[in-house]
């Protein structure tokens, strides 16, 4: 499945969906944070039914 | 801006606290896959609330604060979350309006394309993987990868039902190395039946006429509730009288006086079940040749719930 994982995703994200639980979490919340802090928008429009 | 794991964390204890309190409830989607080892980018938070708890959980959202702020509905266009709406497939929408952004929470009853109950496959304060992966099948590129990978997430630790998410030729062909698919989920999923899936081209097509059924298929299932959605925002909107500021309690009030005149209980049932799934087969059908409709997923069992 890693080799999907680098396909689908990409190396980064890769190695991190291989980390344990914990510092995976961590690495998300750092690339969130980041992100956000860009002025990147991950907010999803509230469309009133879930697609 | 508030750190993502201070909202991680708000919501986790959200959710546990309505389980403390007896509401089945149980984080999905983004936050969900995160957990499983498949890494989403998302702040916002979806969860599966029983439907019989609808207005235990509304309650426990009304007084649950987030740096000092009580929640609202979001905007004009959110159903109200009550039971009656919800059993539809209905979703609601809370936000707290921290800065710069808000902090986002939506609702729902109903598992979209469920195939059994969600109620009773939930792994802490999780959904599993198998009602994460199929509330994937979206009309969404960016979703199906995460199917797949939840799915090779549930073959890892030998829950079968993992057949049903693989989406990959590769990823089939190496599951298929190792085990065989169980004759009862090809019956749901008639793809497996290629099982060592030798034939790339043509099970590549298959995978692209089912991930085409299924993007049809919410794609039916988002327009039979948008078309509802127009009339019922303009309502609300006109109740609201400009205010964004409500406590839940008000909006709440308003939004089921304007839900019993503009949005019907049960939207999909009255469009007709068999209907949308017909519709969804035929116009793969158009698109890729009607030889590949038998190859289409038994979709009539995923409407649990509704």
């Amino acid at each position: 499945m890693r080799d999907f994982h680098v396909r689908a995703f990409g190396e980064e994200m890769a190695r991190i969906n291989f980390l344990p639980e914990k510092r995976r979490k961590a690495a998300v919340a750092e690339m969130i944070d980041y992100a956000r802090s860009k002025g990147v928008k991950l907010g999803r429009p509230a469309l009133g039914v879930t697609p | 801006m508030i750190p993502y794991r201070e909202l991680e964390s708000f919501f986790t204890r959200l959710v546990s606290t309505a389980q403390d309190r007896g509401i089945v409830c149980a984080i999905t989607s983004g936050m969900a896959c995160v957990h499983f080892g498949v890494a989403a980018t998302t702040k916002d938070c979806d969860v599966l609330c029983e439907v019989g708890k609808a207005d235990a959980f509304r309650e426990l959202i009304a007084e649950t604060s987030l740096r000092d702020l009580l929640p609202n509905y979001r905007g004009n266009i959110s159903p109200p979350l009550d039971a009656r709406w919800m059993r539809g497939g209905w979703t609601s929408h809370f936000t707290w309006k921290t800065k710069p952004e808000d902090a986002c929470l939506d609702v729902f009853g109903i598992a979209p394309r469920g195939s059994s109950p969600w109620e009773r496959q939930l792994t802490g304060i999780y959904a599993r993987p198998n009602v994460v992966a199929e509330m994937k099948r979206t009309n969404r590129e960016k979703d199906w990868p995460f199917a797949t990978a939840l799915g090779g997430e549930m073959l890892a630790e030998h829950d079968m039902n993992g057949w049903l998410h693989l989406y990959d030729v590769d990823v089939l062909k190496k599951s298929a190395a190792s085990a065989v698919p169980p004759e009862h989920l090809a019956a749901l999923r008639p793809v497996l039946r290629l099982a060592p899936f030798a034939d790339t081209r043509t099970v590549k097509r298959l995978l692209l006429a089912e991930r085409q059924f299924w993007s049809e298929l919410d794609e039916l299932r988002v327009h039979i509730y948008q078309k509802h959605l127009r009339p019922y925002l303009s309502a609300v909107r006109r109740a609201s009288g400009g205010r964004r500021d409500q406590s839940v309690a008000e909006g709440h009030a308003i939004r089921v006086e304007c839900a019993l005149a503009h949005l019907p209980f049960q939207p999909l049932r009255d469009f007709g079940l068999t209907r949308m799934v017909d519709e969804a087969k035929a116009n793969v059908g158009m698109t890729m040749g009607n030889d590949v409709i038998e190859w289409l997923p038994a979709a009539e069992h995923h409407f649990h719930g509704l």
